[in-house]
């Protein structure tokens, strides 16, 4: 069947991964000019001796050893003359940005106890920020270079040719932030990461095992044709020369603190008489090889190929009536990082199979090995995380504030947030285990804060037809 | 975080609600009590009342409004199956028929599932809203954010006076003894695992 997308217009690393590109990095550019900030475009669409063009999510023969992409923020699309009327046309939350949405999402909170937003507060706050934040230049263009730096290393040579480009374009570099997966495929925590991505309808490629339906393609591409789940489409009052075959991302830099991770694993391992791993699967909803626990609750010895870890569903479901339910959540508690950021076929309130989100997530700062002996190293460690989706209310601000930070989205939450990824009160947070044995459910009290946001920035990534409408001034 | 005793609204000339008498506020705040001690749980989460008034363009058209909510009766009922989160719902004329109250229990805050609730009932918020003056633009779908300013405008909320103020409807069925893919569906005719209404829409 032909896929239901132009993939020449679509920018690459939305669809699918560059998953053999484990490298990268990110450009962050101010624009000086609006002739300076089009003809940076309009270079980036064509290419040059050292920086390959824009990447399309078409179909390659041969991998290339470098995939270019833009992104560019609502001041960035403001830098570039485009006009009031379509800058109106977009969303409120993209037009306000990332950190005022965070501080708003706060603001809208009584007292620590009660909602805490999107979870930017504290030492995730908008003010302590180093991109993104009031404190930090703004940022009009974000700059991706995937590379294979262990088998072709591009990195440098694309960015010297990109910062030529910059010079002959007058615009000024802001900052520059690198990542590379590690060589097991791990991020920090040590899990594997990236293994439940949506599978978006007229998708290039073959489908994987997934019980999960694909996920609509309006719920992630901007265009009058593209329906989302309620029904609608996210293209709104944008030009479609400059919206169709676009989306918008999330980019976060989160920091992540693995040594309070593994001590809280092996301290509730401990109280609880259970194996540390095991503590760890039941906060993440996974074992580090990738294992579900909803397939392999005891150990993660499942003989499971890349391509099955995705197909598992926490309960039965019109396709799969005969699937385990775990309606109780015994194999996979629901205040698992997964579950709760999936729920996929269990109990929740809403629409089903809904709020999916693209994850391109790439660590950054050395790996940490845990050893009790030994000292802190320091060294900030995290992801660099792009958050791809078609509104960033429904989808990604919904994830953080609702199902990450609140506690009614599903059964026996009551008093938790995602112990992952939530944010956590001083002196820690909740997390139950419910064991379906005499046990009963098993409840921590000290989930420290394990993710603390450092930077964020609310993007719109253009097709390539929109890119070309902005070289050209045609919006 | 927004008061849910103060209701008066009145924008862009939009008919408002009347005001409660004085003494009936202290009625309409009383809030369910807070889970525990160490709960993150928002009393604002649970019970959420969703009360819409509605001007109709004419009252004249009412019989109309009336013969379409009995004729999509089935597909609200669904809808409200299908989301798990209201308690219940009802539409109410006003005495003089020339407004149209839309009554319903929910849980979770209604900004982030509004769009549920428009994207599980296909059609019947625009069918409605058909009649309704100073209506948004339709499809609802199609604008979302003018949408959500109008229910906001039109919301009087109040909170719930409720038998089981700490439950949400997930935990009712839950209780209930309803489970897995039950709880997603709608039962058959004759397997009435939920209750089905026993009247009419309007009632």
């Amino acid at each position: 069947m032909a896929p239901l997308v132009d993939l020449n217009d679509i920018q690459g690393n939305i669809l699918r991964g560059y998953r053999r590109l484990g490298d990268v990095r990110y450009l962050l550019v101010s624009i000086n000019s609006v002739a300076g900030g089009r003809q940076l475009l309009d270079t980036m669409l064509r290419g040059t001796d050292a920086v390959p063009a824009v990447e399309t999510a078409a179909e390659w023969d041969e991998h290339p050893a470098a995939c270019v992409n833009v992104s560019l923020t609502y001041p960035g699309l403001q830098a570039l003359g485009v006009s009031e009327v379509a800058l109106q046309g977009f969303p409120a939350a993209f037009q306000q940005g990332s950190a005022a949405r965070s501080t708003a999402s706060a603001d809208e909170t009584d007292a620590p106890w009660f909602g805490v937003g999107i979870g930017d507060i504290g030492d995730s706050a908008p003010e302590n920020w180093v991109i993104g934040g009031p404190n930090n230049p703004v940022v009009h263009v974000v700059i991706s270079v995937f590379t294979d730096e262990a088998t072709v290393p591009a990195r440098e040579s694309v960015s010297a040719g990109l910062r030529d480009v910059f010079t002959a374009c007058a615009v000024t570099e802001i900052a520059v932030r690198d990542g590379s997966t590690f060589p097991d495929g791990a991020v920090h925590f040590g899990y594997r990461d990236g293994i439940a991505q949506p599978q978006v309808a007229g998708r290039p490629g073959p489908r994987r095992p997934d019980m999960q339906p694909d996920a609509l393609t309006g719920d992630f591409l901007l265009g009058r044709g593209f329906r989302n789940t309620f029904q609608g489409n996210y293209l709104g009052a944008i030009p479609a020369a400059l919206g169709d075959n676009g989306t918008y991302m999330a980019f976060r830099i989160l920091s992540q603190d693995v040594r309070a991770f593994e001590e809280f694993i092996r301290r509730t391992g401990a109280r609880f008489d259970m194996e540390p791993e095991l503590v760890a699967a039941k906060m993440v909803g996974r074992w580090r090889n990738g294992v579900p626990l909803s397939v392999s609750p005891n150990d993660d010895l499942a003989p499971l190929t890349d391509g099955q870890l995705n197909a598992f569903d926490h309960g039965t479901t019109i396709d799969h009536p005969t699937n385990f339910d775990d309606s109780d959540g015994a194999r996979c508690p629901f205040g698992a990082h997964i579950r709760r950021m999936n729920p996929r076929g269990g109990p929740v309130i809403g629409i089903q199979h809904n709020r999916r989100i693209i994850r391109r997530g790439v660590p950054y700062g050395p790996k940490f090995d845990y050893d009790p002996a030994v000292p802190d190293d320091g060294a900030e460690r995290g992801l660099l995380g792009a958050f791809i989706c078609g509104d960033l209310v429904a989808q990604f601000e919904f994830l953080q504030k609702v199902w990450a930070n609140m506690d009614i989205s599903a059964p026996m939450l009551r008093g938790s947030r995602d112990p992952l990824v939530g944010w956590q009160p001083d002196g820690g947070g909740r997390f139950s285990i419910p064991t379906g044995d005499s046990r009963g459910v098993l409840t921590s009290h000290d989930v420290p804060r394990l993710v603390t946001t450092r930077g964020s920035l609310y993007l719109f990534m253009p097709g390539i037809g929109g890119l070309r409408t902005l070289a050209t001034g045609g919006a | 975080m927004r008061s849910t005793v103060d209701v008066i609204v009145d924008h862009h000339g939009q008919v408002a609600p009347p005001p409660l008498p004085t003494g009936a506020r202290d009625l309409f705040s009383l809030a369910p009590g807070a889970w525990d001690g160490r709960s993150v749980s928002l009393n604002s989460q649970v019970q959420n009342a969703l009360n819409l008034w509605l001007p109709l363009k004419s009252r004249a058209q009412f019989p109309a409004l009336q013969a379409l909510l009995e004729a999509r009766r089935a597909d609200f009922h669904a809808g409200v199956l299908g989301l798990r989160n209201i308690h219940f719902a009802r539409f109410l004329p006003s005495s003089d028929f020339s407004q149209l109250m839309v009554i319903t229990s929910f849980d979770g805050d209604i900004e982030s599932y509004l769009m549920d609730f428009v994207g599980s009932m296909a059609g019947l918020f625009n069918d409605i809203l058909q009649y309704i003056a100073g209506a948004p633009p339709l499809p609802v779908e199609e604008h979302p954010e003018l949408f959500a300013e109008f229910v906001m405008q039109h919301n009087m909320p109040a909170k719930e006076i409720s038998a089981y103020p700490q439950l949400t409807t997930l935990e009712v069925l839950r209780l209930s003894g309803i489970r897995g893919n039950s709880l997603y569906h709608q039962p058959s005719p004759g397997n009435h695992a939920l209750p089905t209404p026993s009247t009419g829409s309007f009632g």
